[in-house]
């Protein structure tokens, strides 16, 4: 059996994220002591943490036939499993590490992870539940509740989930953009917006920020032209009215419309952090339909904003054409979208990867 | 000394043609030959073990000697002296400033203790000069940290303080180590690097005592630049070390030690070198602690020439166009620069053993290879970049701001 004040080194290693340096570590003890089922599930945690899941899973098996009354060792299988896509048998893994450790509270989240994955929905929620009263200060506990509420669509528990993460951790930017995402769901996009903002800024390294805001920049694209086609019905009277000749009527129309525009602009972009703007440049710039959708909207205000200068009304029927091409341009947005969602959902259980990290 | 019919090569020869197998006897004889100036033979002879053991260190080693001595180089074996620098620092006045530094009685009871840390504190004779290119580094070290070192009176009637230590940040493989033995050489300083398996100790407690242990032979070496490599694994932001009271405790201790510099400068230039300056824990970057910070971008086209050259030196290579590859070469750190010219040495190595001749070097080979390498520093822009879109609230990151600008990466 290795040291315990190496295995302490290890560990201090892998918190760390120097999965490099640990592993060397490891592989040097395992040369001496090569069926230590301590060290192989560490090996295969450094392993999973750098995304090496088929070797992860030889050290992870090697650790449980080393030592089949190890829970570490079955969490790490279970984990690799599930990283592997092979949901029943991590199930089966995990059950038998919640058997060997049932007050363990990190284990038990593990096992609520691995059904999560493999879309037993109810059950991981009734585990990750456990797991909370085992641990209730340990805020990732708090956080597999939220992701298994998120992936079971109840944004109720998932944004209370969250906001327990945040209390135990303000700065814990996977809650914080999640919680962005339960904000984005319900329709709330300035809210989601600052808090993708402030989860980027808590930790830049914090994946899938960027996407999502310009998921919601895409929400509330559909606000602004539903809007600006709304927009269009008083002018196109007033111009039915008055023809192509100018008039001031026109103007005062054309005005209200661009001050209603400005104050529906500022109530959803009120408050926001600062960099606010720049990460939405950047979003904007990972999104080629984006952009030419928030073109076409400027393009559309400048048109307002001639008609509220000239007071000739017909000039915003060219608005129409536009509302078709956005319209289009959205549904090719869906369409794209679409086949992310499901390069997503293949990427999901890659996500495994940071759980035995958290 | 020739020895076409020396009788041991002969009987070499013969023992190599009976067991062609043999690689220790075929190096013998490679070596025998080599000796006796037959190099094209020994060359051969090298190749073939080669070909059966490809790899072997003592092959590679003796085909590296073999070739070069081919190709006329000299080899590492037989160096050529070069010119040093000449430190122009008066040592005895250094000593004399220092005189009045009391070592605290803890830190020598302390140290009177048997202790796992290693004094590796040298006294480096590269200097700002040594570093090809980067002019931009330079110039802003000398003007952020150097400057005020050498000119402290002026540097203090502009408010500019003298304590707090300098950051230097990066993709991995640029040189921060590098220029940072230069700083130390600039400075006329010893010079002291800390790396993570220096201070992290496997037992509660002992990792804060070598800290404590490492800024007191600091100061027993002053001056002396302590120079954290990969400070971001010591000094990594507490909130992120929740499960590790000892690794929490190690941040507190380093904290603690910088500020035990800060009133009075003793000394001891603090240096830190990280990949991921964003990870370090807020309170290092506070005044007196790590609060300069400068960005060591990969080589420019001057600095890429350089280290072209450098690592060709040994190598027998032909007319190698250095400016075309280093032009092919943006964003490449210096590790990578060093990955394609062993790459296509490689590649004209086995091209040399499959010919059984000399093969040298040529632009093409090294171009290949420049074509198969991917730079490293991808994936630290590609979180450069969010660092930028998020972080760079408090306009720390406005020079990483201004390259990602220039490179079309932002």
């Amino acid at each position: 059996m290795p040291e315990l004040g190496a295995i302490e080194r290890i560990d201090n290693l892998r918190a760390l994220r120097r999965f490099g340096d640990a592993e060397h570590l490891i592989r040097t003890a395992l040369a001496t002591e090569p069926q230590d089922a301590l060290l192989l599930w560490r090996l295969s945690a450094v392993l999973l943490g750098t995304e090496r899941v088929a070797e992860g899973l030889h050290a992870a098996k090697a650790a449980v036939a080393a030592d089949s009354q190890d829970p570490d060792a079955h969490r790490l299988h279970a984990l690799l499993l599930t990283a592997s896509n092979r949901h029943q048998e991590a199930t089966h893994a995990g059950y038998a590490a919640v058997t060997l450790a049932p007050q363990h509270a990190h284990t038990v989240t593990v096992y609520a992870h691995v059904l999560r994955c493999a879309g037993r929905y109810a059950d991981a929620a009734a585990v990750a539940r456990r797991a909370v009263e085992l641990a209730p200060n340990d805020p990732e506990t708090h956080m597999e509740v939220g992701d298994g509420a998120l992936s079971a669509g109840d944004r109720h528990t998932a944004r209370t989930a969250y906001e327990n993460v945040l209390r135990l951790d303000p700065e814990h930017a996977a809650a914080r953009r999640n919680l962005a995402a339960v904000d984005f769901m319900s329709r709330r996009p300035r809210k989601a917006l600052g808090g993708l903002v402030e989860a980027g800024r808590i930790d830049p390294n914090t994946p899938h920020v960027l996407p999502i805001v310009a998921v919601v920049l895409w929400q509330l694209s559909w606000r602004m032209r539903i809007g600006l086609v709304i927009a269009l019905v008083p002018v196109l009277i007033v111009g039915s009215k008055y023809g192509s000749d100018a008039s001031w009527v026109t103007r005062v129309v054309g005005a209200v419309v661009l001050a209603l525009a400005g104050v529906v602009a500022w109530w959803h972009f009120r408050g926001l952090p600062r960099g606010t703007g720049r990460v939405i440049v950047a979003a904007l710039r990972g999104d080629g339909l984006l952009i030419a959708t928030y073109v076409f909207i400027a393009f559309c205000l400048i048109v307002y904003v001639v008609v509220a200068i000239t007071g000739v009304a017909p000039l915003a029927s060219i608005i129409w054409p536009i509302a078709i091409v956005l319209t289009i341009i959205a549904i090719v947005s869906r369409i794209a979208a679409g086949s992310a969602h499901l390069a997503q959902s293949r990427r999901r259980n890659q996500s495994v990867t940071s759980v035995e990290d958290r | 000394m020739a020895m076409a019919d020396d009788p041991l090569v002969t009987s070499l020869l013969a023992a190599v043609g009976a067991a062609p197998d043999d690689v220790p006897l075929r190096l013998h004889v490679a070596e025998a030959l080599a000796d006796a100036e037959r190099l094209p033979e020994a060359l051969a002879h090298c190749s073939e073990a080669l070909q059966r053991a490809p790899g072997d260190a003592a092959a590679l080693a003796l085909l590296q000697r073999v070739s070069a001595a081919l190709s006329g180089t000299p080899t590492p074996a037989d160096p050529t002296p070069e010119p040093r620098a000449k430190t122009e620092f008066d040592w005895s006045r250094a000593e004399d400033q220092v005189a009045d530094v009391a070592v605290p009685e803890a830190v020598l009871a302390q140290h009177d203790e048997a202790s796992p840390v290693t004094e590796d504190i040298e006294r480096p004779s590269v200097r700002l000069a040594d570093v090809g290119g980067m002019e931009d580094v330079k110039e802003r070290l000398e003007l952020t940290f150097l400057g005020p070192m050498r000119n402290p009176q002026l540097a203090k009637a502009f408010g500019a303080t003298m304590s707090g230590g300098l950051l230097l940040y990066g993709p991995p493989g640029c040189g921060k180590t590098f220029i940072a033995r230069a700083v130390a050489g600039e400075l006329g300083a010893r010079f002291y690097p800390v790396g993570i398996s220096d201070v992290l100790d496997m037992w509660a407690g002992r990792s804060e005592r070598n800290l404590a242990e490492i800024f007191a032979a600091a100061r027993r070496n002053s001056p002396c630049v302590l120079f954290f490599d990969e400070i971001d694994a010591l000094g990594q932001k507490r909130s992120n070390l929740q499960f590790s009271s000892s690794l929490r405790n190690t941040v507190n201790q380093l904290l603690s030690e910088l500020d035990s510099l800060g009133g009075n400068n003793d000394g001891i230039f603090v240096l830190g070198a990280t990949n991921h300056p964003w990870d370090l824990d807020s309170a290092l970057r506070r005044p007196g602690r790590f609060d300069r910070m400068l960005l060591v971008l990969p080589p420019d086209f001057d600095a890429r020439v350089a280290i072209l050259n450098y690592h060709l030196r040994d190598r027998p290579a032909g007319e190698v166009d250095v400016a075309t590859i280093a032009k092919m070469t943006p964003h490449f750190s210096g590790a990578d620069l060093a990955h394609v010219v062993s790459t296509a040495a490689e590649r004209a190595l086995a091209v040399s053993m499959k010919s059984g001749r000399l093969v040298p070097l040529t632009t093409k080979d090294v171009e290949a290879a420049a074509r198969e390498v991917q730079p490293s520093t991808g994936p630290w822009f590609a979180t450069a970049r969010n660092v930028v879109t998020f972080a760079n609230t408090d306009g720390s990151y406005d020079d990483l701001a201004s390259y990602l600008r220039r490179n079309k990466r932002l």
